[in-house]
């Protein structure tokens, strides 16, 4: 499910879930997403507070109990899965074949929990971060983004084409 | 000069071999303002020259390249001699063994000039160099000689060298031996090795001779492609050779100086004993699609690591970009329908021998036309260009370019000859005889 993600979204994830067993918490929430997000990706909190954000948000979410061995995998809790269901919505909208700290913090936003409200407090608003994200693109990606969109438009209806046995033929020597 | 005149002149002693190189050397630097070379490689020509001179005094003849200056697209690696591929990412990059046409064109007795200017790691079509200097067409400097290997073809089309070698992954011998109206040959994929040349897209890269005659080009064939010999012994006729005019693609949009003069070269191979056989053939717009997707992808492989920008000129940054949007599935897919393409082109070569058509649909553009007039439609130079060259890239099939005429301004028409895999010696026989006609 993360073969989209940028390396910069996958180490997200991975701590998101060294922040939840740090909180006790036997599932992965959408306020640890955040956590991961301010750990990877502060450049897109340009402003606000990211020190009292989290340590506002580590109140919130502790939960009484033992930390969770760093070994055992945790599961993703409804609303995280639906934080990276929008997330991936986000980077759809954009026409982005990857997906980036950008999106899962849009994503974040668009769940309403502690984490939306948090964000909200510290001034981080969706219709901004959106058009943060576009702006942030370099006008050669832009253009490169629409050319590779177009190409793909005439390529999606040849591979109609293709049944299952047909192999790739890389190797030309390889014909008889 | 071609490669057999000089071979005449050399083993009539009427020049040395040091005597040619000094004279080539010596019309390089009063002429060459087309930017031709990266690398001028005067020592080493002249050392190879002085021991082939005595090869000849002790009655060792290496063949018909003995003696004879030619040049490299600088994406072939030299030993010793820095090989840039046009790019700042490897300007200082000195290649500790030769590749291995470079070995068997040096066995062959044939001496390097040095390296040629080209395209940016060969991807592009201008040969609009951003680091070393934008090539020039010889038949009019105002215009691109077209491209990848821009400067192998101007080297040729200013006659000073016979021949120079280039490489093709979706048009880049066929393109600027058009424009530069020389002779340019794509060899069947896997026909001549690729080891020790700078890849730009590995399932679809060729390498292959521009030639100043269709001869030069067979001759270079027979020193680079292993065994067979590529005979050039003139036929008396063409007869029984099935000559397809494709009823669909090639002609759709082509200037019509362009189509008129492929049409005439056709009715050419007619009286030279040909028949002729008007055919449907397969979709070559969708198989230019899936190319694309081929390269992008492949590119972005080669250079995954280089992330800097400012390293590349802004239309391959953008090239190499957009390779690394393809995703998996579709570089995969686009390798199984090629799959596709070749069994249909297989079926195609049952019912006829060559297909004729023209190799671009323009002539040279001029240096700053980012967009080519064809009839009423507009089109991007670069797409226009490699139109009608790309899709054999993908299906691996050797294709020639020859002259086959002038435009209103002079300006050289090519033709292209495309033939089924292997079938280089058929294509080189008919655009041997076609030549001497036209």
């Amino acid at each position: 499910m993360f073969e989209r993600y940028t390396e910069k979204a996958r180490r997200i994830i991975f701590f998101a879930r060294y922040e939840a067993s740090e909180l006790r918490s036997h599932i992965i929430e959408p306020e640890h997403l955040l956590l991961g997000l301010l750990r990877e990706a502060k450049t897109l909190f340009e402003g606000a507070k990211i020190e009292p954000m989290r340590d506002e948000i580590r109140a919130a979410a502790r939960v009484e109990g033992v930390a969770v061995s760093t070994s055992v995998d945790l599961p993703l809790s409804h609303p995280a899965k639906k934080v990276l269901a929008y997330g991936a919505e986000e980077a759809e909208r954009l026409n982005h074949r990857h997906i980036g700290p950008e999106h899962l913090l849009l994503g974040l936003m668009r769940e309403p929990g502690l984490a939306a409200t948090i964000l909200e407090k510290y001034g981080v608003e969706l219709a901004m971060q959106r058009k943060q994200v576009v702006a942030s693109e370099t006008p050669s990606e832009t253009k490169s983004r629409e050319i590779v969109m177009e190409l793909r438009w005439a390529f999606a209806p040849l591979v109609e084409r293709l049944k299952p046995e047909i192999e790739p033929a890389v190797v030309y020597t390889a014909r008889p | 000069m071609n490669i057999r005149e000089l071979g005449q002149r050399l083993r009539r002693r009427e020049i040395s071999c040091v005597g040619l190189i000094e004279q080539t050397f010596g019309d390089i630097k009063k002429r060459d303002t087309f930017n031709c070379l990266i690398t001028m490689t005067e020592e080493q020509a002249l050392a190879d020259a002085r021991e082939l001179d005595r090869d000849f005094a002790e009655g060792r003849d290496r063949g018909p390249l003995h003696g004879i200056p030619i040049a490299y697209k600088d994406l072939f690696y030299t030993r010793g001699i820095r090989t840039t591929g046009g790019s700042l990412v490897y300007k200082d990059f000195i290649p500790d063994h030769d590749a291995t046409v470079v070995e068997r064109l040096h066995a062959a007795g044939a001496i390097s000039i040095g390296k040629a200017n080209l395209h940016e790691i060969a991807y592009g079509i201008t040969s609009k160099n951003p680091h070393f200097g934008f090539v020039l067409n010889p038949r009019d400097p105002k215009r691109i000689p077209g491209g990848s290997s821009g400067g192998s073809a101007a080297l040729v089309a200013a006659g000073f060298v016979p021949m120079a070698l280039g490489t093709d992954t979706g048009g880049s011998i066929r393109i600027p031996a058009s424009y530069c109206g020389v002779t340019g040959l794509k060899p069947t994929y896997g026909r001549v090795s690729r080891h020790g040349v700078l890849p730009l897209a590995f399932s679809l890269d060729h390498v292959g001779p521009l030639g100043s005659c269709v001869e030069d080009c067979a001759l270079t064939m027979n020193a680079i492609a292993g065994p067979e010999e590529f005979d050039l012994s003139p036929a008396a006729n063409l007869k029984g050779m099935r000559v397809g005019i494709p009823q669909n693609f090639f002609f759709d949009s082509v200037r019509d100086d362009v189509a008129t003069a492929v049409h005439n070269a056709i009715l050419h191979l007619e009286r030279l004993g040909a028949s002729l056989i008007e055919t449907p053939i397969p979709d070559l717009a969708e198989a230019n699609v899936v190319a694309r997707v081929i390269q992008l992808a492949e590119t972005a492989a080669v250079y995954a690591r280089h992330r800097d920008r400012t390293m590349f000129g802004n239309d391959v940054w953008g090239l190499i970009e957009q390779g690394r949007m393809i995703a998996a599935e579709e570089y995969i897919n686009a390798q199984r329908l090629r799959t596709l393409f070749r069994r249909e082109f297989d079926a195609l070569w049952q019912k006829i021998d060559i297909l004729a058509a023209p190799s671009t649909p323009v002539t040279a553009p001029l240096l700053e036309e980012t967009t080519v007039q064809i009839g009423a439609k507009e089109e991007d130079t670069r797409m226009a260009s490699t139109r009608l060259a790309r899709s054999i890239n993908l299906i691996g099939e050797p294709a020639l370019s020859l002259p086959c005429g002038k435009d209103s301004l002079g300006l050289p028409i090519g033709m292209q000859l495309i033939g089924a895999p292997f079938s280089e010696p058929k294509l080189l026989q008919a655009a041997k005889m076609l030549e001497a006609s036209v």
